[in-house]
């Protein structure tokens, strides 16, 4: 079973009274700033990516996911943050060094208890699509993403030498989307059910 | 909460090539390190004198003030590409390279 999600970003100068029905007419995450690399909104769970005219203002960056593992800590979860990372594994990374990273993102959790719930997916398509992994995280309050989870060494002694250009071990692409939005449930329940 | 963060790079270095790593170091990086809020605290190598028929180890101990600084050097490596263009080229001439992240350990409970 897989699930879809899409990064949306905005043309520029997009037509406002456009982007408040598009606003309106999807459940969108509005991305909070410090978002990088990920365009506008998060639109998880779609089941038709692109409804009429939506194409005028925005483009859609879909990715299909399939789930390697997640745990759904609190199934009630009312908010308030839901972060996503996607993120492409070079091509020539050893496979071995893959499955230690996808080991290593799936312990975060265990060490970071603002971790509420969480899911690693692969992304499965669509063809072409540039990303391999996506890592997506809720979270009761924003300092839990931005204090605990930033600031925790096992994040930044550990975790990113798989995404740091200085480290011999990096296998990440520089180029992430790294966004997060508030939320009122949890999108990840449904995936993980 | 995590204070002063130490960076310790360690460079095995092919044998006769020690003074090309060292000049790339003092040329390609450390300019660059400074501006990224790294401080240089202490240089070594071992073997304590330069063999040319086995490798030796230049040992370069940096450190930032506390995790957000280390954000901050890591932010802007990710930014210029020509950083891991310099890491190729040390590369090159290593057998073996590590960066490793050091932090104070908090023997008996006490520490900072």
């Amino acid at each position: 079973m897989s699930r879809r999600l899409a990064l949306v970003t905005l043309y520029s100068g997009a037509d406002t009274s456009r982007v408040a029905e598009l606003e309106s007419a999807a459940v969108l995450g509005k991305h909070l700033p410090g978002t990088v690399g990920g365009g506008h909104y998060t639109w998880d769970g779609i089941d038709d990516p692109v409804p009429p005219g939506f194409e005028d203002v925005a483009d859609v960056d879909l990715v299909e996911l399939s789930l390697i593992d997640g745990s759904l800590a609190d199934p009630g979860f009312a908010g308030e943050i839901k972060r996503t990372l996607l993120l492409r594994v070079e091509p020539d990374a050893p496979a071995d060094s893959v499955s230690a990273f996808e080991r290593d993102l799936m312990a975060m959790p265990d060490h970071i208890p603002a971790i509420v719930n969480w899911t690693l997916s692969r992304v499965i398509g669509p063809s072409g699509t540039r990303w391999t992994h996506s890592w997506e995280q809720e979270y009761y309050t924003l300092d839990g993403l931005k204090v605990d989870y930033m600031m925790s060494p096992h994040h930044w002694g550990l975790i990113d030498g798989w995404f740091d250009p200085e480290m011999p071990r990096q296998i990440v692409d520089l180029n992430l989307a790294h966004v997060y939005h508030p939320t009122d449930r949890s999108v990840l329940a449904a995936a993980l059910v | 909460m995590v204070g002063k963060i130490h960076v310790l790079d360690e460079l095995t270095v092919e044998p006769g090539r020690l003074d090309e790593v060292r000049r790339l170091m003092t040329e390609g990086y450390m300019a660059g390190a400074k501006a990224r809020g790294m401080t240089l605290e202490q240089t070594w190598l071992t073997p304590p004198i330069e063999l040319f028929d086995h490798p030796n180890t230049l040992v370069y101990l940096w450190s930032v003030p506390d995790a957000a600084a280390w954000w901050a050097m890591r932010g802007a490596a990710g930014r210029d590409l020509s950083v891991a263009d310099f890491w190729a080229e040390v590369d090159a001439l290593c057998v073996e390279r590590q960066r490793r992240f050091l932090v104070d350990d908090q023997i008996g409970g006490e520490g900072q």
